[in-house]
């Protein structure tokens, strides 16, 4: 006996599911990319600085990436059954940086162009960069289901709960932690635990769910999130 | 977001946790901790099944909501519903779907949840409703909004504090429902849940009972098979897997203790298991507490949940200093094994070097060894000296310790040698260090209430005497048997059957003796007081099974009798005094006289006497007068027997016809009247010379066949024998339906000792193992060799005629003995075959 979690079925129709079955070219599909890109622009954003880029040409080129994803002219090729939203936000960023160096040397070999234009060219991407941007992935993804969550604990009061217990999400921690954050809290130490069991049940259904939006429609969101621990603990 | 001025090392991964990281939170351990479940357990336990949809439910409970399935498992499904009339939430559990079509099952849950239903406390998940309903049984019960204790450890292990918190609840809860005489039978953490506000509630009461009792109409339906998967094993009592229909509210108290031991330690308590104060910083008392709820015998846990609660409270006070135990309370326990200096100097020691076994317990003043002898209490004031020692390296050739505590004992000083241990099977340098350790562990509580360390006992005092009594010992044993078993033996002549009823007769009386006197060890074989008067009444039987086989054989050996057929030494060579070994057809083994061989002769003073080979080795001579009175004349009954001798009953089968060369031939014929055996044998006439000049010969062959007759009247004879009024025959003609090999050899024989020289067989004869015959210039034996499983050949042995041996050398031979050594086996072996010599003409 234990509080519900909340009923979603595994196979609604995801974000992504939803952008790829429309190719992008419904209202509805156009919304769920636009959300997507929203949600993560932060791991494209420290990918571009990451090549090299200052703060603020990074976001302008962020901008103009999006700008291009959004025209959705990528996903006529995507199949609708694989691929999911980071792999194919990841390729379209690559396609976008070669093209945008080709146009570049294009604009020199033209002549007349401003050595600037050079230094606005990020460098190409390696190895390392993409997994530097599937770590960025897995911020961003965790950032998302934190904030989901605060808001939740904010929307039943419960805000000062939610800032004191999320240090449990690491792991239990010492005792004297757990009984300084009972008594802050004014609870017995069981009501603690069983706050904490809360917490971490609720914590995980946000952040399946939230990987479940990028997946296509039967992807694994259990092997994402392993994926994404993975490459956390390489890096 | 809040972003770390400097980055943080996560305590629980030891990394740096990336400048940027969501809420300062390391990201891998957050993830980590997301990607497993914190509801695991919930589903354990059964087959998984398909639980019945959200629509399903409600449909069968129009009176519900039915929210959401909060869990499945062998117990059934639990869902999360409202009862639409009281806008109450409620936990709705439907049992197994098939268990609703058992009648015999549903007036059992009716009951059972009645009983249920009148629990009400506020630490047990009331029961409102139960019944049946769209085919499922169903319990409506209180709905938790919490967690199980399963879930909660996964969120964070418990502090000895914390634990401490929870356990009293737990009591409180079960020993309401002992009370009231019911059972929990499934206690375990999946079923104690906490409520939002901490307060332990225990779930399930009972259904483990329900589910696990087999469903007398249907035994082969599911509820059996699923109930036994139900028990959740490393919770279960010893006796509640070993006797299920026996447990009592005991039962319980173990599970409750194995719940009390993963919440202190986060283990199970499997095998030889820890104690909780060696995982987790706590009260040594805690041990105490734990070890006893997860005694074996339930006679020594706690007798009841309250008991528990009370221990457990009772550790809320500070233990007193100095010494943290006040009288009666243990320091330590340990099962312990004891002896003394004394019983090492006995020869018993050699052998078991402990006087006694136990459980030994250090307490604040005094140390306390309960032993199967009695109990030993040893004030610590009254230790005069203290110290590690070896048993002796020949019992224990590994160097097994013990501590010496030399103490007071009213006027008298005495000295104990304690081992303790935690298993017997552990490995002598887990025991040692244990030995060490509690040396360590007397010495300065003593240190400690007596302001001093004990003095070390002079080693003089526990010296033992080498192990020379042990060696004299088995050698006394050993030269003995030497020198008892060759005498014994052949004496005695046991069949192999008695040989191993004797052998199995000591082990038996060994077993008898082990468990009459066993002590130390047996403390911790868990035998019932049954099997042990089994095993003593087993060992019994044997030892009685043996003395009827050394029965049987002294009174066979008294009466002369020997049970092994030939070939034996069943009498001496009186030249050589070799044994003899007399097999063939003149071996009679006979139940009377066990008469070997009679030859007639004549005595000097001209009377006719026989020489008489008996089975007990003796020769006689004795008148032909006696010797047809006592042999041919025997009572009726004996008569058989006379007739054995004469047939020789080793011969089964008879004669094969192709032994016979001297023109005689043996054949087998079978007829409506049965089987038959004909001699035809060509009378040569120094047979007919030979009868002519010894009647009395002729009177001993027709003596015997006439008296086999009447006995028999199937039997045809058709023989001529000479005699002076008879025109002699040239053959004889014999046909009897016995396998009277022996009668036909004997004749064979005396044919062919009265043939002049020529080169057929003269004599032949046979038993299982041997064939022999022979003519004027060689002996040839024949002895089955067998090779392999069943494959056997025949090897021949030539016995040069040198070898015949004769009896009263310079006299008449009676007897033509031969010996023969056979030149294969190890070692040689002499054979000497006996045959009546016939008299010349």
């Amino acid at each position: 006996m234990t509080d519900s979690p909340p009923a979603r079925p595994i196979f609604a129709p995801t974000r992504w599911s939803l952008v790829l079955r429309a190719k992008g070219n419904s209202p509805e599909a156009r919304a769920a990319l636009s959300e997507l890109c929203g949600a993560y622009c932060d791991p494209v954003l420290r990918s571009l600085r990451s090549r090299g880029l200052d703060e603020e040409h990074a976001r302008d080129l962020c901008q103009e990436f999006f700008a291009h994803v959004l025209r959705g002219s990528h996903l006529e090729g995507a199949d609708p059954r694989r691929g999911r939203f980071r792999s194919y936000l990841l390729g379209a960023l690559r396609h976008f940086l070669s093209d945008l160096r080709e146009r570049d040397a294009r604009l020199k070999r033209g002549g007349g162009i401003a050595t600037e234009s050079l230094e606005r060219v990020p460098e190409p991407a390696t190895e390392s960069d993409d997994a530097r941007f599937d770590r960025d992935w897995a911020l961003a993804l965790m950032a998302r289901s934190l904030a989901q969550l605060a808001e939740e604990y904010g929307r039943d009061g419960r805000a000062e709960w939610f800032a004191q217990l999320k240090p449990c999400l690491e792991g239990s921690g010492p005792a004297e932690r757990q009984s300084e954050i009972a008594a802050r809290l004014g609870l017995s130490e069981g009501a603690l635990k069983v706050a904490i069991h809360r917490l971490r049940r609720r914590f995980r259904e946000t952040l399946l769910h939230e990987i479940r939006q990028t997946l296509p429609e039967d992807g694994d969101a259990t092997e994402e999130l392993t994926y994404l621990i993975e490459v956390l603990a390489r890096g | 977001m809040e972003i770390p001025s400097e980055p943080r090392i996560c305590p629980h991964c030891a990394c740096t946790v990336p400048v940027g990281a969501p809420e300062g939170l390391c990201p891998r351990c957050v993830l980590a901790g997301a990607s497993t479940s914190t509801d695991a357990g919930t589903t354990a336990g059964g087959p998984s099944r398909q639980p019945p949809t959200l629509a399903e439910v409600a449909a069968a409970f129009p009176e519900l909501e039915v929210l959401s399935l909060l869990g499945s498992g062998g117990m059934g499904f639990v869902y999360h519903a409202r009862d639409r009339a009281s806008s109450r939430d409620v936990a709705l559990k439907l049992l197994p779907g098939k268990l609703a079509a058992d009648p015999a099952f549903v007036e059992r849950f009716n009951r059972e949840a009645r009983t249920l239903a009148r629990l009400d406390h506020p630490g047990i998940v009331r029961v409102f409703h139960h019944g049946q309903s769209g085919g499922f049984c169903h319990l409506t019960m209180e709905y938790v909004d919490g967690a199980n204790l399963r879930q909660v450890m996964r969120a964070g292990r418990f502090t000895p504090a914390q634990a401490l918190q929870i356990i009293p609840g737990i009591c409180d809860a079960l020993q309401y429902a002992h009370a009231h005489g019911v059972l929990h039978r499934d206690i375990k953490p999946e079923n104690i849940l906490l409520d939002s506000h901490g307060r332990v509630r225990i779930a399930d009461f009972g259904i483990a009972k329900l589910l696990d009792e087999p469903a007398d109409a249907q035994p082969d339906i599911t509820l059996t098979r699923t109930g036994h998967r139900l028990g959740t094993p490393h919770y279960m009592a010893p006796e509640q897997v070993e006797r299920p229909d026996l447990v009592d509210h005991r039962a319980d108290i173990y599970s409750l203790g194995v719940v009390f031991y993963e919440l202190l330690t986060g283990e199970l308590p499997l095998g030889r298991f820890p104690a909780p104060s060696t995982k987790a910083y706590l009260d040594a008392r805690v041990d105490e507490i734990v070890f006893r709820a997860l005694a074996k015998e339930r006679e020594l846990r706690q007798q009841s949940a309250g008991q528990v609660k009370d221990e457990v409270e009772g550790l809320r006070q500070p233990p007193e200093p100095p010494t943290p135990a006040g009288p009666g309370m243990a320091l330590a326990t340990a099962s312990c094994f004891a002896s003394t200096p004394e019983h090492l100097r006995t020869i018993l020691a050699q052998f078991y070097i402990y006087s006694d076994g136990g459980t030994v317990s250090l307490e604040a003043e005094r140390l306390v060894f309960a032993g199967r002898e009695g109990t030993t209490v040893i004030p610590l004031s009254d230790i005069l000296g203290i110290g590690l020692g070896e048993y002796p390296r020949l019992t224990k050739p590994t160097g097994l310790s013990y501590i010496a505590l030399r103490h007071r004992e009213g006027a008298a000083e005495r000295i104990l040698l304690l081992t303790p241990y935690t298993s017997m099977w552990n490995a002598t340098w887990t025991t040692n260090t244990l030995v060490q350790e509690w040396h360590r562990k007397i010495t300065e509580q003593i240190a400690r209430i007596r302001g001093h360390v004990p003095p070390v006992i002079d080693p003089a005092l526990l010296r033992v005497a080498g192990p020379w009594r042990f060696f004299a010992i088995v050698a006394g044993v050993a030269a003995t048997s030497a020198l008892l078993l060759p005498r014994v033996l052949p004496w005695l002549r046991p069949t192999p059957l008695e040989f191993l009823l004797i052998l199995v007769g000591f082990a038996g009386f060994a077993l008898a003796v082990a468990a009459i006197t066993a002590r130390g060890p047996r403390r911790n074989v868990k035998w019932p007081s049954s099997a042990l008067g089994g095993i003593v009444a087993f060992g019994l039987a044997l030892c009685l099974t043996a003395g009827l086989a050394v029965a049987s054989m002294v009174r066979r050996a008294a009466s002369g009798a020997h049970p092994f057929p030939s070939p034996n030494p069943i009498a001496v060579d009186p030249i050589t005094s070799q044994p003899l070994v007399i097999f063939g057809p003149i071996d009679a083994t006979t139940d009377s006289g066990a008469v070997v061989a009679a030859s007639p002769s004549r005595s000097e003073s001209g009377a006719l006497v026989r020489t008489v080979a008996l089975g007990d080795g003796s020769v006689h001579t004795v008148s032909e007068a006696e010797f047809l009175t006592r042999l041919l004349g025997a009572p009726a009954t004996q008569r058989p027997a006379v007739a054995e001798f004469l047939m020789g009953p080793k011969i089964p089968g008879g004669l094969a016809e192709d032994r016979l060369r001297n023109g005689a031939a043996i054949t087998r014929s079978s007829s409506s009247a049965g089987e038959f055996h004909e001699l035809s044998l060509p009378l040569p006439e120094a047979f007919l010379q030979l009868a002519h000049g010894d009647p009395s010969l002729t009177m001993f062959i027709l003596h015997a066949l006439l008296r086999m007759l009447p006995e028999d009247p199937d039997r045809e004879f058709l023989f001529w024998i000479p005699s002076p009024g008879n025109p002699p025959r040239r053959d004889l003609h014999l046909r009897t339906q016995s396998r009277n090999g022996g009668l036909l050899a004997l004749l064979a024989i005396l044919a062919a000792r009265a043939q002049p020289p020529q080169p057929a067989i003269l004599a032949w004869s046979q038993d299982e193992g041997r064939k022999l015959w022979t003519n004027q210039s060689r002996l040839t034996l024949c002895e089955r060799r067998l090779d392999g499983e069943s494959d056997q050949t025949w090897e021949e042995i030539f016995v040069d005629t040198s070898e015949v041996l004769a009896l009263r050398p310079g006299q008449q031979p009676q007897f033509i003995v031969i010996r023969h050594t056979k030149n294969f086996g190890v070692p040689p072996q002499t054979n000497v075959v006996a045959f009546p010599w016939p008299r010349t003409p």
